[in-house]
């Protein structure tokens, strides 16, 4: 095994309410590469990320997946993160009651296994906040309580600022998305990209709008649970131009 | 059905189709005590119909619902006076069922509706919704328990009462009630009561528009997309 | 046992007998120089407490048995338990909280005062300098006894229930507290600092009255499990808020569980007065309380914020009820509840606008956390409206602790213990933040107790 790679899955497989949805995915990540995963809805895009976070509902029936070297079978939800990964949700859940920035003192913690002040940590969390162009009210506010799609997004970058992950997986963080809101998102990642040049990202998306902001190493195109393709960023410009039928038909010969 | 629409039917009439079983009546003494079973894997659709001067003494009604089937009950109470009683039993597994209702009374009407949503076996779903306004001198108390049993794991309930009241007199008790046995579950109940919003006539008296024709148009929007059945629609549609 | 313990013990048994009579009312009233129309209040209660049948409805009361109980003790023999009595259980609870040795002892029923005592007296002379009285029911009535009379049992009558029937025929102890008009005590009242030795009393009468214009917080109960022998308690507390006047009435029952405890409490809110009740049900085998409150006049505001933990054999069976009986008035319940390991919390409320109370704003909420399907949870509002002009809302949930969100704690490095427990805390804050600071962290210590419980 590659010890460059901070990420390894051989043979993946993953079935939910026993319908398999990811099916025997292999994929190698380098530590600093960035790889984007594309594919129609119901491709098993998003059922990959939550397997690899560890969500009770998908279980991997086949193949293996190590983190940093470390078999991910043996390691609970918390425990990958701890190991450095770090999964940026479609549609983060509300927890009403805890605050942003309790939440994430607690995330702090327990990932870099070290305690810190509630002062000091308020303060790194406001500068981060700064970064984002994200008003100080908003760390005060219920954990995702009555966001927006943007606000729920934004959260999730801050978040990826302030546990500093050694792996990015982030699940369509442009979907819902304005313009607007979209650079401050794709600035938000460059700016974890430049704070760790080995920072890896796995960006999963629909769409293309994305990666006129963030350079792809690999590009992939997943259908049916397969990933039918894999290239560089000119994978794109054909999907642009002749949609996703033109990588289905190639799977099919 | 044309007799249904045009009230040339004057009495209690039980009528299947194959949409649905109807029971529908302007009696001024209506009895009506059944326990219905939907077998397992069937789709069944109920319609009771209570309106214009009926007395409807006593709709006893109970449904069972068995694995895998699902229940559609449409109900309509409109210028009657009613004691209603609709218990639905989630027997089976993944059983489904779903209870809209609505009440549209004046003058000195009274209407009791008792219903009960009882989950016994696991992953069954029930969804009760029912809307009324009451005007003139109209009472109404529902009264409605969720009740969820140990072995009823994964259910999700949800029971909502949204009442208008049109006028000084009327009086509207709602009695929501939940028994949960199991903590796997999603329960949810909700009851409000109001009247139109002052803010919406207002604004539309602003633009020139009549006060009764936007206090139909809210109350078209009230009962929107709660009856899935055609001539509950047209019945519907009739009375606002 | 030591030569004093048995001293103490004969003494206590030779004082009281079990079950209640009028000479044993009588000689309550003798002991504490009560004016005649005390005694004959007193015995008109006792005559309708033996008329009128246990309830039939609510939680369960089989097992509580009115003869099985010593109805009065004189109030310094009732303190000595041995600390060898006290249940482990509760020692190591108090150990938990970070409760001094002196404190655990006496709150445990078996030490006598300590040094608040002087935190008190300074207390009691600001107090006084601004014309508040704040002192044990009894010492009120024997020195304003026209202000006690005015209003005590106007707003809870003995015919009420059952309980504030007995409540009304052998009380002993509790606070009566007034605030002069325009007066707004900065710091809460802590029944605490009341020392008298029966401030943990089984029949408490409490009576609150703010002048218009005033406002006052006072805060009874305390975290720490507080172990009685005596397994029947039945407080009832009034209280009165005049035109413009604001009261925030803070209750944290944690007693031990072997005791039933039935409450009344009610209160009537005049011209834009706020009544606020904030209740935390923690203890008890039992727990009967529904506070009240009655919006009287127009502006009006009510507002009740409970939160219960159901355990291992109890039933906290409590809620809320508001009476909205003029216009232009508001109110707000939330109503959280949690329940583990067989235990079953019951929440039950009245809403009830009468005709004429037009332009009502009200919201009722109750959320319960159920974590096993040993426990249970039910909701039982009644929702009553006879006038058409307002905006009345009502919303129930139950739920488990969601997979969902704990999936997204942990995801961010918590384990499960610390997920669940930050899930809690988040179900529980809208009660937390109502308590002074000292309390909050109290309880956010109790409920974290709670949870490594149940998770084991």
């Amino acid at each position: 095994m590659n010890k460059n790679n901070i990420l390894e899955i051989k043979h993946f497989s993953v079935s939910v309410s026993e319908i398999s949805v990811v099916n025997d995915i292999s994929l190698s990540v380098e530590a600093g590469s960035v790889h984007v995963i594309m594919g129609p809805n119901g491709s098993g895009k998003s059922s990959f990320a939550y397997a690899l976070a560890g969500h009770p509902s998908y279980v991997i029936t086949q193949g293996s997946a190590y983190i940093n070297g470390i078999d991910f079978s043996s390691l609970a939800v918390n425990e990958r993160a701890q190991q450095g990964l770090f999964l940026a949700f479609q549609n983060p859940c509300e927890i009403p009651g805890v605050s942003v920035s309790s939440f994430l003192r607690q995330a702090y913690m327990a990932i870099k296994n070290t305690h810190i002040s509630v002062g000091d940590f308020n303060t790194m969390l406001l500068m981060r906040c700064g970064q984002l162009g994200i008003d100080e009210s908003f760390i005060a506010r219920g954990l995702n309580e009555g966001f927006s799609g943007g606000e729920k997004k934004r959260l999730e970058i801050l978040q990826l600022l302030i546990l500093q992950p050694a792996i990015a997986v982030l699940d369509e963080i442009d979907s819902g998305l304005d313009i607007d809101a979209l650079k401050v998102v794709c600035a938000g990642i460059a700016i974890a990209q430049k704070e760790n040049p080995l920072l890896s990202l796995i960006i999963i998306t629909h769409y293309q709008r994305i990666l006129r902001y963030i350079n792809p190493d690999h590009v992939h195109i997943m259908n049916n649970g397969l990933i039918i393709a894999s290239g560089g960023s000119e994978l794109v410009d054909t999907l642009e131009a002749e949609g996703y039928e033109a990588f289905k038909n190639d799977a099919q010969r | 059905m044309d007799n249904i629409l045009n009230g040339s039917m004057r009495c209690a009439e039980i009528y299947t189709t194959e949409q649905a079983i109807y029971y529908i009546t302007d009696d001024d003494n209506a009895v009506y005590t059944d326990t219905c079973i939907v077998a397992e894997n069937e789709q069944r659709v109920y319609i009771l119909v209570a309106r214009d001067g009926c007395v409807a003494k006593n709709i006893d009604l109970t449904f069972i619902v068995e694995k895998s089937a699902s229940l559609r009950v449409e109900l309509l109470v409109a210028h009657a006076d009613a004691t209603i009683f609709l218990r639905c039993i989630m027997r089976g597994e993944s059983s489904h069922a779903v209870i809209n209702g609505v009440y549209i009374l004046g003058k000195n009407h009274k209407m009791t509706i008792s219903t009960v949503q009882h989950h016994e076996a696991a992953h069954t779903k029930s969804n009760l919704i029912i809307k009324g306004v009451a005007d003139g001198n109209a009472q109404v108390t529902y009264s409605g328990m969720v009740r969820v049993e140990k072995e009823a794991r994964c259910s999700i309930s949800c029971q909502d009462h949204k009442a208008m009241l049109l006028s000084e007199n009327a009086r509207v008790v709602s009695i929501p009630s939940l028994e949960v046995l199991t903590n796997d579950v999603h329960c949810f109940h909700g009851s409000a009561i109001g009247a139109f919003e002052q803010e919406k006539l207002f604004y539309a008296a602003s633009r020139g528009i009549g006060q009764e024709i936007i206090k139909r148009l809210l109350l078209q929007a009230f009962f929107a997309h709660l009856f899935k059945n055609k001539t509950m629609n047209s019945l519907l549609e009739g009375l606002l | 046992m030591t030569h004093n313990d048995k001293d103490t013990l004969q003494s206590y048994i030779f004082r009281t007998k079990k079950g209640l009579n009028r000479d044993i009312v009588i000689q309550i009233s003798e002991q504490k120089n009560e004016p005649s129309w005390m005694i004959d209040f007193r015995l008109k209660a006792l005559s309708i407490f033996e008329e009128k049948p246990m309830p039939s409805w609510g939680a369960d009361l089989k097992d509580l048995d009115p003869d099985d109980i010593f109805y009065y003790v004189k109030p310094l023999e009732s303190q000595h338990t041995t600390w060898d009595d006290v249940p482990e259980r509760i020692k190591t609870t108090f150990e938990k909280l970070g409760i001094p040795q002196a404190e655990q002892k006496f709150l445990a029923g078996v030490g006598a005062q300590f040094e608040s005592e002087m935190i008190y007296k300074n207390l009691k002379k600001r107090w006084a300098d601004q014309g508040v009285l704040f002192m044990d029911m009894s010492t009120a009535l024997r020195e304003h006894e026209a202000l006690v009379k005015k209003y005590f049992s106007t707003i809870i009558p003995p015919h009420d229930n059952k309980f504030a029937a007995l409540n009304s025929a052998v009380w002993s102890g509790g606070s009566f507290v007034y605030v002069p008009a325009g007066v707004r005590i900065d710091m809460p009242l802590q029944a605490y600092f009341r020392i008298d030795a029966s401030q943990m009393g089984q029949f408490e009468r409490t009576l609150i009255i703010a002048e218009p214009g005033s406002f006052v917080e006072y805060v009874e109960g305390c975290s720490a499990p507080i172990y009685k022998k005596n397994s029947l308690h039945s407080a009832v507390v009034e209280l009165i808020a005049h035109e413009n006047a604001h009261i925030r009435y803070i209750t944290i029952q944690n007693w031990s569980n072997n005791i039933y405890n039935l409450v009344t409490k009610r209160a009537v809110a005049y011209k834009n007065a706020h009544v606020e009740w904030v209740d935390g049900n923690f203890g008890s085998k039992v727990t009967m309380k529904y506070p009240c409150i009655v919006l009287k006049e127009p502006g009006a505001k009510g507002s009740i914020i409970s939160l219960a933990v159901a355990g291992k054999g109890q039933h906290q069976d409590s809620g809320g009820k508001i009476i909205h009986c003029a216009p232009h008035t508001r109110s707000h319940i939330v109503a959280k509840s949690m329940s583990k390991e067989g235990g079953r919390s019951t929440y039950r409320g009245l809403l009830k606008v009468i005709k004429g109370a037009h332009n009502v704003h009200s919201r009722v909420q109750c959320d319960a956390l159920i974590f096993d399907d040993e426990s249970r949870t039910d909701t039982y509002p009644t929702i009553d409206i006879r006038e058409n002009n307002g905006d009345i809302g009502h919303e129930a949930s139950v739920s488990k602790v969601s997979d969902e969100q704990l999936f997204y704690l942990m995801s961010r490095g918590l384990n499960e213990q610390s997920a669940r427990a930050l899930i809690v805390n988040g179900f529980i804050d809208a009660f937390v933040q109502l308590l002074p600071m000292e309390y909050a962290v109290e309880i956010n210590r109790l409920i974290a107790m709670e949870m490594e419980d149940s998770i084991g």
